[in-house]
This record gives structure tokens, C-alpha cells and sequence, in this order.
């Protein structure tokens, strides 16, 4: 479809053998990346391709080994750091292969400029290089109507019960919350390791069942909770892009999204806070449960503004990134 | 001098709750796991009730009446043997029958009330009494806490129950300060005679009859006999002593299995007991008329029970989540009283039960303790979702 042209950059011998010798490392994880990259390689022989487009750092090894072998253009997008799972630094082999991937990939796609910013301040890719597409949303079903599961309002914080997501803020705002009125219900729903010292502290507050939790969710089962939640908070401390949202929308809930995430810099119609801004997150949700038709108004947005995020239009994006590669 | 011996056993059933989703809400599912409260009753019916009671009875007609037991029957109990097995209930009504058997005040629904709602606590206390009244015609006029939990306010509450004479309680160390819980005591008030529980006699029974850990096992007639015969040492005054071995009437057949040979040794062990002369059955309501000495007077001022090493209130209040379970059904039921609630009352009152916050507690949920042992539930965490969640259903319907 495209003419091939070689890359500028060239991946350097030494890169190539400290890739090998990574994951040559006893752990469970690289093990499995170092088997996909095997697989990946031999598949890759009976193939033609004219540019790799590889997908955080499991694929990032694969990725390097066939610019270098088959002399085609890499583009690396990155969805999630290692700095954003571990909140800070996490495992030194991960670390090293994104920057590797990122570094000598032709061009980074970022799915926000959150995660672009990261990456150029602790990875030091250089700008140019840097792309940024969003993420976006396809309704399976029409937008469905709310479901009316109790009398008062529900809040729901959506998501793996990790550091990175920020379950303890919420119930930081759901404590203040309650202070003020009984007349809310908040909902965490999912599963992960803080669940057992989550629910211990939530308890502690006495709000009985004001505050629940779910557990795990299958599918139809995150749908029913987004269908009859009013209000979706995510307070994610950091926060690549957070497709949640998206969803929430979708189904017609009002957001409060972390300022540290890059799904608030396209979303208009939400309240974005800094993670740490506990009571600014109170007074939305105090304005938002009191005043029933701004509630409406701001879900009716979300409804609208979601269609807008069109995977056809960040398709068009990701094409040109690979014309800048090959024409 | 008498050895009187005092046997207590407890007979409860909880109804188990379902698990009950957060998607449950709304949709009028029963909060009550029928299958599983049925198959456990069955169970427990064919390894325990039936044999036991079968045992007894025949050594109480055996003894012409010279051997003696006490149960407390708890409401809920009662209910799921008229519902499950009526040959059960029956059965228990036979061994009533005998006159060989008191049958103790409790709360009807089992419940930490005393804990969280005196008000409450009274009125549960009445309903098992016009239980103890409508199904055997009898008037307690001993009491027995859930778990036995016993504090100086609950013999000042009891004084509402002019009946009640006699209260039984836990041993426990820390109240009686190395002295012997074989002498009964009075009451801070001196309202009640209280009767302690010997926890290490209970519990050779209760808990390490099947042991094979412990260095006693296998626990023999003979040597069980004589420990009995040696508590005589310590008593140079004469006094009487009063033995009490209190336990969960599961302790025969299901915490303890036939195979351990627990209802043979049970059957020698109470015809070895009746050849002593020394030696004698009672009811605790005998107690106080058999008294040859001035009791001491004992104050307890914070809960005791028989639960766990502890013996305190710690296996259903020692996290955040019983306390916050617990304090929520309390305040319901205040709400669903106020609001005249009438119909939902007996089942938010079945949901106060002692046994749905054992179920959660963390501190011995490991494989094999007997916290795990006892719950239906994989994990505290569970227990708890699910009991939330019917509280926010019963909330929903109480704001209709």
C-alpha cells in the first residue's frame, strides 16, 4: 500500500543483545514477553509488513527486533508507563524496555499529552518524535435509560481496587460527603488487592450501607452499575487516559475526572479536580445530588459529548503518523 | 460437701443469609439461604440432635430422674425444627418430658442486643420467654446471654424479669482473679446468683476431647472422674462445689464425631458419675437452694463471654466491618419499630443474630480455625457485602 523506506534511526547492535540478555531475566512476566517475542519474530518471517506499530512494553522488544531485522519503521504507542502502575518507580527491566522502546521507535503515539509529557520528562523522548491520539468510544447499544435502583443519588468510583486509581480518595469524599447528608450512596465496584483494607476503612466511617462495595463485576454486571450510577468519579492519582469515562458517559452519568488524567483534556462536559482536591470534589458532588436538574443537564451532556469520540476519527490520526513514516 | 454437677448445653441455629448481590437489591430475592439452612439442619439433626437426645433420655429414665441436664433452645432454633424436622422438635419436647431437663431464658434470635439496644434486648428476652411458655408451658427462671456475655448492667436490666434468679456466665480469668469458679457468686447488685462456667473441664470436652495434640488424649472415664474428685482437694470449709460444664450441644456428634466415641464415653462417663456418692446432678435453678455458704459478690464490669481465648466480645466486634454491620441492624430495627414496621421487624430482628458477625470476623480466618470452620462464606469480606446489601433493601423498603 505504501512505498517502503527505510528509517533514519537505526536500532544499534548493543541494543538489540541488552534486549536479549533482559529477558533472559528470571521473572514471570518477562518470561512470557520474552516467549511472545519469539513467536512474533517466527511469525513475522512468513508475513510481509511494511512498518511494526507495537503497544506498551510486552510488545516493545518484539517491536525493536523487527525494525532491526527487517529494517522497517517502529512506531511505539504507549497506553500506560510503568509510572503510572507503581505511582512512581516500579520494576527496573520494565523501565528499561520503554525507554528503549520509546527511544529508538521512528515515532511515539501517546494517548494523551499527560502521558506524552511523562514520557518526555522521565524518558527523555525527544518532542518531535511525539504524537498524541486519544482514545475513543464505540456504543455497542443505544444509550440506555438510567435505572432507578434506590431513592437517593449514587456515586460510583469504577475500577481495580489499586493505588493508581485512587479508591481511598474517593472514600475520603465519600466520608465528607456523608458528614453533610445521608441522602447518597456511594459505590465501589471491582476487585484488587486493597479491597480488604478499603472496605476496613470505609466501615470505620459507621455509614452502614451508604458507602457498599461490589466486588468483582462481569461485564453486563458494569453496565447495570454504570446504567444506575448518577454520578462516576475518577480520582486517579495517574491516570494515562482512563477509557472509563468514555463508558460512563455512554450511560449517561456525570463525571469528576482527576486533572492528572488525559481523558479530562477532552472531555468537556466533566468537573476536572486535582486528584488531591478532596473538597472540591464535596462541593460538586453536594451541587450535583441538591440540584437534581443540573444532575440531569450535566448527564444529558456526557450522553451527547461521548458521541463525538469517534475511533474513525482517531483511525484518520494513527494513519497519518504512518504516512509521515512511509511517503 | 456436695460436687454438684451442672450440665448446660446450647442448642441455636442461625438463618444463614443468601449470597446476595448488590444486583439482588430491589428484585424481593429471600435474604435467607433455605437450602443451606435445611441441609445444615439436617445434618446437624442426624449427627447430633437425634442421637444425643436419644442418649439422654435414656439416661435420665435410667437415673429414675437422679441425672440431669439444662438446654437453652434459641427461638430461631426452635423455629427451623418445626420448619425442617419436626421429628427433631419433637424429640426435644420427649426429653422434656422426663423431667430431667431446664430449659433456659436466652434471646429468642440469639442476638448481641444486650451489646447495642437494652430496649431491645428486653423485648427479645420477653419474646423467648412467651416462647418457653407457648411451646412447653414453662417459666425460666434461669438466664443465659448469648455466648454468654455477662457485664454488671445486664443483671441490672434483668431485675425487668422478676422470674429470673440465676444467670449463668464465663469463668473467665481476668474476673476471677485466680480464684475458683466453682463457688457461685452474687451479682454486683446481688439481684442474681451467677454460676460459673469450669472452662477447662468444659472445654477438655467441648474442644479437645478428639485432640490428639493434646497430651491427655484419648480422654478416659476413669481419668476424667478423677479430675472431678480432685477439685474436692482444694475445699477445706465444706462448701459445695458447683461444677459447671456448659458447652454447644454440638459438642456431641458434629464438633466432636461419633467416631471419637464421644456418646460412649458421655454414657460411662454419667454411670460412673452417678455410683459417686459425693457427687450429684442439678439443675442451675437448684443451685440456689443447695447454697451451704455466703456467695462473695462479683463485679464484671466489662463484657466476658465464652468465645475464642479472648473471651470477650472480640469474635464479633473486633473490626470495623461487625461494628458497623451490627450498629446498622440495630438502628434499622429502631427505625422500623418507630416507623410501625411490623412485618419487617422479625426478619431484621432474624439478621441481629450473633452468628452473621462471627462470620465476619478477621482475626482467626485461617484455614482450619474455627471461625472458618463455622462460615458458609469464603471470606469475611464476603459475609459482610452481602449483609450490606440487604441492609440497603431493607432501607429501600422502609422509606416506602
Amino acid at each position: 500500500m505504501f512505498p517502503s523506506r527505510e528509517p533514519k534511526l537505526q536500532v544499534p547492535d548493543e541494543v538489540i543483545s541488552r534486549l536479549k540478555y533482559l529477558l533472559l531475566q528470571r521473572n514471570h512476566m518477562i518470561s512470557k514477553v520474552s516467549l511472545y517475542t519469539e513467536k512474533v519474530l517466527r511469525i513475522a518471517e512468513r508475513l510481509g509488513f511494511d512498518l511494526v506499530h507495537a503497544h506498551d512494553w510486552l510488545t516493545y522488544p518484539a517491536g525493536l527486533m523487527l525494525k532491526k531485522y527487517f529494517n522497517k519503521p517502529l512506531v511505539s504507542h504507549i497506553h500506560a508507563t510503568e509510572f503510572d502502575r507503581a505511582l512512581g518507580f516500579g520494576h527496573p527491566i520494565i523501565h528499561e524496555i520503554e525507554y528503549l522502546g520509546l527511544n529508538y521507535a521512528d515515532r511515539v503515539i501517546a494517548v494523551s499529552r499527560y502521558t506524552a509529557n511523562i514520557i518526555k520528562e522521565h524518558y527523555f523522548v525527544p518532542e518531535e518524535k511525539v504524537r498524541v491520539v486519544y482514545n475513543a468510544y464505540y456504543a455497542e447499544t443505544q444509550s440506555p435509560q438510567k435505572i432507578k435502583k434506590f431513592k437517593e443519588p449514587v456515586v460510583l468510583f469504577l475500577g481495580r481496587l489499586t493505588p493508581q486509581k485512587g479508591p481511598t480518595i474517593f472514600l475520603e469524599l465519600a466520608k465528607k460527603v456523608l458528614e453533610r447528608t445521608k441522602k447518597v450512596r456511594f459505590l465501589v465496584a471491582g476487585a484488587g488487592e486493597m479491597e480488604r483494607e478499603l472496605m476496613l476503612w470505609a466501615s470505620s466511617f459507621g455509614y452502614g450501607a451508604h458507602i457498599m462495595f461490589t466486588g468483582f463485576l462481569k461485564r453486563a454486571e458494569v453496565e447495570k452499575a454504570l446504567s444506575l450510577a448518577d454520578i462516576v468519579i475518577m480520582p486517579s492519582p495517574s491516570e494515562p487516559f482512563g477509557i472509563v469515562a468514555l463508558e460512563a458517559m455512554h450511560f449517561g452519568c456525570a463525571l469528576i475526572l482527576s486533572k492528572q488524567s488525559g481523558a479530562s483534556e477532552i472531555v468537556k462536559s466533566a468537573y476536572v479536580v486535582d486528584y488531591w482536591d478532596v473538597d472540591k470534589m464535596v462541593d460538586i458532588v453536594l451541587e450535583l445530588i441538591n440540584n437534581p436538574e443540573l444532575l440531569k443537564a450535566k448527564q444529558d451532556e456526557a450522553r451527547r459529548e461521548v458521541q463525538t469520540f469517534r475511533w474513525e476519527d482517531r483511525a484518520r490520526e494513527v494513519l497519518e503518523v504512518y504516512r509521515e513514516l512511509l511517503s | 460437701m456436695k460436687v454438684y454437677i451442672i450440665f448446660y448445653f446450647q442448642v441455636h441455629q442461625p438463618f444463614r443469609i443468601a449470597p446476595y448481590s448488590f444486583f439482588d437489591i430491589g428484585t424481593g430475592k429471600n435474604y435467607f439461604d433455605e437450602d443451606l439452612n435445611r441441609a445444615v439442619f439436617n445434618k446437624v439433626s442426624d449427627r447430633c440432635y437425634i442421637p444425643a437426645n436419644n442418649l439422654f433420655k435414656e439416661l435420665i429414665l435410667e437415673s429414675e430422674g437422679r441425672f440431669k441436664i439444662s438446654f437453652s433452645l434459641t427461638g430461631t432454633f426452635i423455629e427451623q425444627a418445626k420448619l425442617y424436622r419436626p421429628d427433631v422438635y419433637q424429640s426435644f419436647v420427649d426429653l422434656w418430658q422426663t423431667g430431667g431437663v431446664e430449659l433456659l431464658s436466652e434471646t429468642y434470635y440469639h442476638s448481641l442486643a444486650s451489646i447495642f439496644d437494652l430496649e431491645e434486648f428486653v423485648e427479645q428476652v420477653d419474646e423467648h420467654m412467651k416462647l418457653m411458655k407457648r411451646e412447653f408451658g414453662h417459666e425460666p427462671t434461669v438466664f443465659r446471654n448469648t455466648e454468654l456475655i455477662y457485664f454488671d448492667k445486664l443483671s441490672d436490666v434483668l431485675i425487668n424479669f422478676p422470674s429470673l434468679q440465676t444467670i449463668l456466665i464465663e469463668g473467665a480469668d481476668r474476673i476471677l482473679m485466680g480464684e475458683s469458679p466453682l463457688y457461685p457468686r452474687w451479682s454486683a447488685n446481688h439481684a442474681h446468683l451467677l454460676l460459673l462456667k469450669h472452662y477447662r473441664l468444659s472445654d477438655d470436652i467441648a474442644f479437645r476431647f478428639s485432640d490428639r495434640s493434646w497430651p491427655e488424649w484419648p480422654l478416659t472415664v476413669p481419668k476424667y472422674v478423677r479430675w472431678i474428685k480432685d477439685l474436692t482437694l482444694a475445699e477445706d470449709q465444706g462448701r459445695n462445689l458447683y461444677l459447671g460444664l456448659f458447652m454447644d450441644y454440638e459438642t456431641f456428634g458434629e464438633h466432636q464425631w461419633a467416631e471419637s466415641g464421644i456418646f460412649e464415653f458421655m454414657r460411662h462417663l454419667i454411670k460412673a458419675l452417678l455410683k459417686e456418692p459425693m457427687i450429684d446432678f442439678l439443675f442451675p435453678s437448684e443451685a440456689l437452694k443447695t447454697l451451704n455458704f455466703t456467695p462473695k459478690t462479683l463485679s464484671v464490669p466489662t463484657p466476658t463471654s465464652w468465645a475464642d481465648t479472648e473471651r470477650d466480645l472480640s469474635a464479633w466486634l473486633s473490626n470495623s466491618l461487625q461494628w458497623n454491620a451490627m450498629k446498622s441492624i440495630f438502628e434499622l430495627l429502631r427505625l422500623a419499630k418507630e416507623k410501625g414496621r411490623w412485618d419487617l421487624v422479625p426478619t431484621i430482628r432474624k439478621l441481629t443474630t450473633s452468628d452473621h458477625f462471627y462470620y465476619m470476623c478477621i482475626k482467626y480466618f485461617q484455614d482450619g480455625d474455627v471461625h472458618k470452620y463455622f462460615s458458609p462464606y469464603p471470606s469475611p469480606e464476603v459475609a459482610y457485602k452481602y449483609f450490606l446489601n440487604i441492609i440497603a433493601d431493607l432501607e429501600e423498603q422502609l422509606e416506602d
